[in-house]
């Protein structure tokens, strides 16, 4: 009857309209069971699956600042490194300038002592040459002198005049 | 056994030849010594020893000359005047020596003494000087 009644609504109110109220019905319904399975078995798991997911992401995310934020402080840290570096190599290249400078100053004093040594030395052995060879000059000449003397008194020396000669030595010995 | 020094035999040979003693009783004494003594090599110095006592004592003297060329008796005479004046000895003997190389002059020498009044002798003192 209600079946009977429910035609005659139908056909008469709402399936005027075209709309099927039967089928609505049991559509809503199964709607609604199936909702409420999801709800019950399949919605927790998904919004578990989704928080996870999320609190995965805000963890990747807070990591993602973590190593944006180390990344910046190493930028940083680096910049400031490489200002001291540069304070560093600028101190470090000014020390060795001076230190060359300082070098190069004592090598040049170095230079002119032994410069002044090696031409005193050469001064020495310059004199010490000439005096022996003035010794073998002198000792050259007076054998040449000693020889020619004695060439000229050979071939003028006769034996009357080395009797005078004698003569006269034992007189100025006596 | 005493050791006879060369020396002691020179003294004995000069006092022997005072005392008159004959000359080759001397000699024969010294060579008697020589032996004994293993020294005969040393008869040249002995015999150097006995002329340095001999003009020691004024006694003789011998006088070594050497000249380049050859002198005469006179010049020999006066060589003999000048030893005898010098070393005091009242008998002089002389031995003479050529040598060219001297050039001209005379060197004289004896026991004691000697002198060296060469040109070769002059020439080396200038080289000297130089």
């Amino acid at each position: 009857m209600l079946n009977v009644q429910f035609a005659e609504a139908s056909s008469s109110g709402i399936s005027s309209l075209g709309l099927n109220l039967k089928g609505f019905l049991f559509n809503l319904i199964t709607l609604l069971i199936v909702f409420l399975i999801l709800r019950r078995y399949v919605w927790p798991k998904i919004v578990i699956t989704l928080e996870a997911r999320r609190m995965m992401t805000e963890q990747s995310i807070a990591q993602a600042r973590q190593v944006e934020e180390a990344l910046a402080k190493a930028e940083v840290r680096a910049e400031e490194l490489l200002a001291n570096a540069r304070v560093e190599a600028d101190k470090a290249m000014a020390d060795a300038k001076v230190r060359v400078e300082q070098l190069i100053a004592s090598g040049e004093k170095a230079a002119d002592e032994r410069g002044t040594r090696i031409i005193q030395e050469a001064e020495g052995r310059l004199a010490q040459e000439r005096e022996r060879l003035h010794s073998e000059l002198k000792g050259e000449l007076s054998a040449l002198v000693v020889a020619t003397t004695e060439k000229v008194l050979r071939k003028k020396l006769n034996e009357s005049e080395d009797r005078n000669l004698i003569e006269e030595s034992l007189k100025e010995l006596a | 056994m005493q050791t006879l020094s060369r020396r002691s035999l020179a003294r004995y040979a000069a006092n022997s030849m005072v005392a008159g003693v004959p000359s080759a009783e001397i000699a024969r004494h010294l060579g008697a010594a020589l032996i004994e003594t293993k020294k005969t090599k040393q008869l040249a110095q002995l015999i150097e020893d006995i002329a340095y006592e001999l003009e020691e004592r004024k006694l003789a003297a011998h006088a070594q000359i050497t000249t380049a060329h050859v002198i005469d008796e006179q010049i020999r005479k006066q060589i003999e005047n000048f030893i005898a004046k010098q070393t005091g000895a009242k008998q002089v003997t002389l031995s003479e020596n050529l040598e060219p190389a001297l050039i001209g002059g005379i060197h004289i020498e004896t026991a004691k003494l000697s002198w060296d009044e060469t040109i070769r002798r002059k020439l080396t003192d200038i080289g000297g000087a130089f």
